[in-house]
């Protein structure tokens, strides 16, 4: 493992780089793992992490899969009431379709590195090279979590639209 | 690509862009009580910089901050403790951490389906949120409450202490009530209110015993510290402080025998690394959190050439061994 020793000249300049970029990849991948408050707690306590021990997080190989672990674990004391996850919710300002909705749901239902696989690869577009490092896991299993994920989300949709149908 | 797959895959980018907004708008509060605009009450990152940072200053410092004639509660074991005691709400979890030189209380009451948590910090973490007039008074300290979607929040301050009050589903009169509930006890009536899920000082030995029960240690690894502390634990959390040395020790010797070519002390190391799978404390723990997985999924890289030694490197700094 090649670990790039790098002690910044100005490190907050470095963090604050490093919290546009790979921050945001964190904050998301949390959110898609736990919903939108825990997943967002989860990212600042992650994030705070990073800041407290910036001198040993700036030269790990793999900052961001380290952070989503801290994350990951912080994450406990902010799960709370939901049976299934919820990434997102649709109010009258973020007014969607049916079918938005019940992708939500479906979403909440999936295999959790599924999850955050499928919305990280097509919802926002991350490569599947980005999507391993968080995860910290090879691409090859991205890339089945991605294909299941998407299997698992097509027969739940299709289910919902059928269960909608028999409603009328 | 079939018609489904493009309607599958364009719903999850406005689901992408959803999460987004929703992201930045979790970190604005709304507050109709007064006019004051105040910060996110999920601490964006420039109030952390400036928490972690006023964090460090005071324990640097080790002086305690004058506050202006505020006493100082003595709170935690040996001190006075701050119990719920609306009808209805029992404590079902409560656990005291160290960090940064101060100690850290978590006390979760449930009642059905409604909970809340009761956090209780160094003076410091309740700065931004304390910027406005006074909405009510908990044992003569006046504090401010804030709506938090379906949640709400009160933070008041008690000498060196900062509390937190936070949960729901509850509406305003009702979270009010529960925070005229809180009062002073004693350490007796702390521990009768406390489940039993809760290891205390007196039971940790017996507890950490139990949990180690089938788990093989590594040579020089000493248990016996994890007995004497003074702090309550929620028994996750606990078992957090139990199997950490266990885990660790094995792969500190996992490397040193890499390292020095010891194939009999790696394989041992390995061997009882993998057997963690097994291990009924992890099993139980796997329930609650991911902890075990966590641990798991670095450990099932080690028999790997290619990436057991990035795994174990990641094992250990992602542990703090």
């Amino acid at each position: 493992v090649e670990i790039e020793v790098r002690r910044p000249a100005v490190p907050d300049r470095a963090f604050e780089r490093f919290v546009e970029t790979d921050g945001s990849r964190l904050r998301r991948a949390l959110v898609a793992r736990f919903g939108i408050d825990p997943g967002n707690d989860a990212a600042n306590d992650a994030l705070a992490h990073a800041w407290s021990h910036w001198s040993s997080v700036s030269t790990m190989a793999n900052p961001v899969g380290y952070l989503f672990r801290v994350g990951q674990s912080a994450s406990r004391r902010y799960r709370r009431w939901q049976r299934h996850v919820v990434v997102c919710t649709f109010d009258e300002a973020g007014a969607s379709d049916v079918y938005d909705e019940g992708l939500v749901a479906s979403l909440g239902r999936i295999d959790h590195r599924q999850r955050v696989a499928v919305l990280l690869v097509h919802g926002y577009g991350y490569s599947y090279r980005e999507v391993a490092e968080v995860l910290d896991v090879s691409v090859a299993a991205v890339t089945n979590h991605v294909h299941r994920g998407l299997g698992a989300l097509r027969s739940q949709m299709k289910e919902q639209g059928r269960t909608m149908e028999e409603q009328g | 690509m079939n018609e489904p797959t493009d309607r599958l895959l364009a719903g999850l980018r406005r689901v992408a862009v959803r999460m987004d907004e929703q992201s930045q708008s979790s970190a604005r509060i709304e507050r109709p009580y007064t006019t004051v605009n105040l910060v996110s009450p999920r601490r964006p990152l420039a109030t952390w910089i400036v928490a972690a940072m006023t964090l460090a200053v005071v324990v640097a410092s080790v002086i305690a901050v004058t506050n202006g004639g505020d006493r100082t509660q003595v709170f935690g074991a040996g001190g006075s403790r701050l119990l719920l005691q609306a009808p209805g709400w029992a404590i079902t979890r409560h656990d005291e951490a160290d960090e940064g030189g101060s100690t850290h209380f978590e006390t979760t009451y449930r009642s059905g389906d409604r909970r809340v948590d009761l956090h209780q910090r160094p003076r410091g973490y309740n700065d931004e949120f304390m910027q406005g007039s006074s909405d009510f008074t908990v044992l003569g300290h006046e504090g401010v409450l804030l709506p938090s979607g379906t949640e709400l929040r009160a933070f008041w301050r008690d000498g060196q202490w900062d509390l937190e009050l936070r949960g729901g589903p509850l509406d305003e009169a009702e979270f009010r009530v529960l925070l005229g509930s809180i009062a002073l006890v004693d350490e007796t009536t702390w521990e009768a209110a406390l489940p039993e899920t809760v290891v205390r000082p007196a039971d940790r030995a017996r507890v950490a015993a139990e949990m180690l029960t089938g788990v093989p240690l590594p040579p020089g690894v000493d248990m016996a510290t994890i007995a004497q502390s003074a702090r309550q634990k929620d028994r996750y959390q606990f078992g957090v402080e139990v199997v950490k040395p266990v885990l660790c020790g094995w792969m500190a010797q996992w490397v040193d025998a890499r390292r020095t070519g010891d194939a009999t002390r790696e394989k041992e190391a390995l061997d009882a690394l993998q057997s963690s799978h097994e291990w009924p404390v992890l099993l139980q723990m796997a329930v609650e959190g991911d902890y075990p997985e966590a641990a798991w999924s670095s450990i099932d890289q080690l028999a790997d050439d290619a990436t057991g030694e990035g795994a174990a490197q990641r094992f250990r700094s992602g542990f703090n061994c």
